[in-house]
């Protein structure tokens, strides 16, 4: 572990932003004593009183920040805080399993970075986030986690930046992110965005409509932004993108507007997670998770690799164990227990399309939907059936394969700091089998369902 | 070594879901006092009849290297860990269960917990120490 030594500095000043939150809730309250006497005096004097919460909560955030301490020592960074009551917290390099620094747009404007520590197990906190400034983040970094960039292990371009991009498009994040953006625009150009965008949804809609039926053109048109909008911020979140790995640190950086950059200390990962997703099976392309400690493995995936190519999980990872199957026996399986959801799914979806054919013709297509995504469902279900399973290689990791919506997740654990959990029904008791969990430390779950009873209690823990 | 939860530890614990129900039930006492009364000795009667059982249930193992938690009846849950991983232990003690002599032990691991309610004190003790302390009853 580097040695180095940092002298004393104090957080950005962004740091005082955490506090000025809470003044803007304490705002809310004469605002809501005005809202009730509905009257324009009443409003000028809440307005008074919110200007003085606020100027009171930024002297007190900065009284705060002044007094805020940090550095670096002998392996250990020690971080100072308070007022009244100073409060110093020493954490060990050696405790410390991942590191992120983020730096979105406004702190890049302001030379400020967001620096989260990830701890390797429960007895410290599981994270804590510090402002610091660009520089000092990266001398902390660079102190808690060395790592040299001169073995790039993965940069996508071309078609592999292509999959990258698609398999990291997340539908709820970018969700979010139109959501928050659309509040931010109107508040910046206080006009009402949300009608416009619903107007501009609407055009779209009619254009569409001269080609689909009514409620079908609305659907493809609603897919149609979200995944533009989806693929657009996954492109903006995965440019630069590149792996390396040194000196037993994985470091991860890319970003357009916001630059993330992780570093992940190998011998504290604790699973590895190649995620099979109906996209990754077009490309032949999978994405790789990585947990460690308590970091979950963030959005971007840590690379994308192809089967039976050079680029895989092992040159990250040398202990990765590609599940070797046939992991579980499916004869000694309840199918029932797999497809009972879908199968129920698939049979409202069809009863909803055969009232639609009586009385509702119009809105078959619309109805055509939720049938395809059941049987998507129970196809993935079926796939489940036959290669969900669990197993302990010999080279003291686990493999488990656990199918859940439409992605078939293929784990390898490492870390022998797991619990097991077995849950058994009065069916599953009389069939001896049992639905098989294991805990990570980062709070993780993988269930395998229909595990052998005598596998799942005797299964052993890594040493 | 293996401990089990006591009857009487778990009839206290289910006290707990009653007086819960009795404050759910608070709202509707004027409104319709026959009903509520009888929903909530409905609801009473579920608890001792379901969930003391399913408390009462509860075994503790603790070998060589790991622990084993197994509760339930017709719905049986297996916990197991490692005992070097497990990172600390809670106990938690209502007057009622000073009385009765029971407790509800609280056992954390990286990565999850498990609540243990009614354990007897004196069980609960041996435990922690055994899991903490080596053995050593402070």
């Amino acid at each position: 572990m580097n040695a180095a030594v940092m002298k004393k500095r104090r957080f950005h000043i962004f740091f005082t932003l955490r506090y000025l939150r809470y003044g803007l809730v304490l705002c809310l309250v004469p605002m809501l004593r005005a809202l009730i006497a509905f009257d324009l005096p009443s409003l000028v004097t809440a307005l008074r009183q919110d200007l003085l919460i606020l100027l009171f909560c930024t002297a007190a955030a900065l009284w705060m920040w002044w007094f805020t301490a940090f550095w670096v020592e002998q392996g250990r960074i020690c971080i100072e805080q308070g007022v009244l009551f100073r409060s110093r917290r020493v954490f060990e390099a050696v405790s410390v399993a991942a590191v992120e620094i983020e730096r979105p747009l406004h702190c890049r404007l302001f030379g400020a970075g967001k620096l989260r520590l990830y701890f390797r197990d429960f007895a410290a906190p599981k994270h804590y986030l510090l402002y610091l400034r660009k520089n000092a983040a990266q001398e902390v970094a660079d102190a808690l986690l060395p790592v040299r960039e001169d073995l790039s292990v993965f940069a996508p371009a071309g078609f592999e930046r292509l999959a990258l991009v698609m398999l990291s498009a997340n539908v709820l994040t970018s969700g979010l992110f139109i959501w928050m953006s659309l509040n931010r625009l109107a508040d910046i150009f206080g006009k009402d965005i949300h009608a416009i965008a619903a107007e501009n949804f609407t055009r779209f809609e009619l254009w569409l409509e001269q080609f689909l039926p009514a409620g079908m053109a609305m659907l493809t048109a609603l897919l149609f932004i979200i995944i533009s909008v989806t693929f657009l911020v996954s492109l903006v979140r995965t440019a630069g993108f590149r792996v390396c790995r040194n000196g037993g640190v994985i470091l991860s950086r890319g970003g357009l507007v916001t630059k993330i950059e992780r570093r992940i200390l190998v011998r504290c990962v604790s699973a590895c997670d190649v995620r099979v997703t109906p996209v990754a099976r077009v490309l032949g392309r999978y994405p790789v998770y990585l947990s460690a400690g308590s970091f979950r493995g963030g959005d971007i995936p840590v690379m994308v690799y192809r089967r039976r190519s050079g680029q895989m999980p092992e040159t990250l990872l040398p202990n990765f164990t590609q599940p070797v199957h046939p992991l579980c026996v499916p004869q000694r399986k309840s199918i029932w227990s797999y497809l009972w959801k879908p199968l129920t799914a698939l049979a409202v979806s069809l009863a909803l399309c055969g009232a639609a054919v009586a009385v509702m013709p119009g809105m078959l297509p619309v109805l055509a939907v939720p049938v395809l995504l059941s049987a998507g469902a129970l196809a993935q279900s079926w796939e489940g059936y036959f290669k969900e399973g669990v197993r302990r290689n010999e080279n003291r990791t686990l493999s488990l394969v656990y199918t859940r919506f439409y992605t078939r997740h293929e784990i390898c654990v490492f870390t022998p700091d797991v619990a097991y959990t077995t849950f058994q029904h009065p069916f599953s008791l009389s069939a001896g089998w049992a639905d098989f969990t294991v805990s990570l430390p980062c709070g993780l779950k993988y269930r395998v369902r229909g595990v052998l009873q005598y596998v799942a209690h005797q299964m052993q823990f890594l040493q | 070594m293996e401990f089990s939860v006591s009857r009487r530890g778990a009839a206290v614990v289910c006290l707990w879901f009653v007086l819960l129900g009795a404050v759910v039930c608070l709202p509707f006492w004027r409104m319709a006092f026959p009903t509520t009364l009888l929903c909530l000795m409905a609801y009473t009667l579920l608890c001792f009849c379901l969930l003391a059982p399913h408390f009462a249930s509860c075994r503790i193992r603790v070998g060589a290297h790991h622990l084993t938690v197994r509760r339930g009846i017709l719905f049986v849950s297996t916990w197991r860990l490692p005992l070097r991983f497990i990172t600390g232990c809670y106990v938690l003690r209502t007057p009622l269960q000073r009385l009765t002599g029971t407790c509800c032990l609280v056992l954390f691991a990286s990565g999850s917990f498990t609540v243990l309610p009614g354990v007897r004190f004196c069980d609960a003790e041996t435990l922690t120490a055994q899991l903490t302390q080596g053995g050593r009853v402070f």
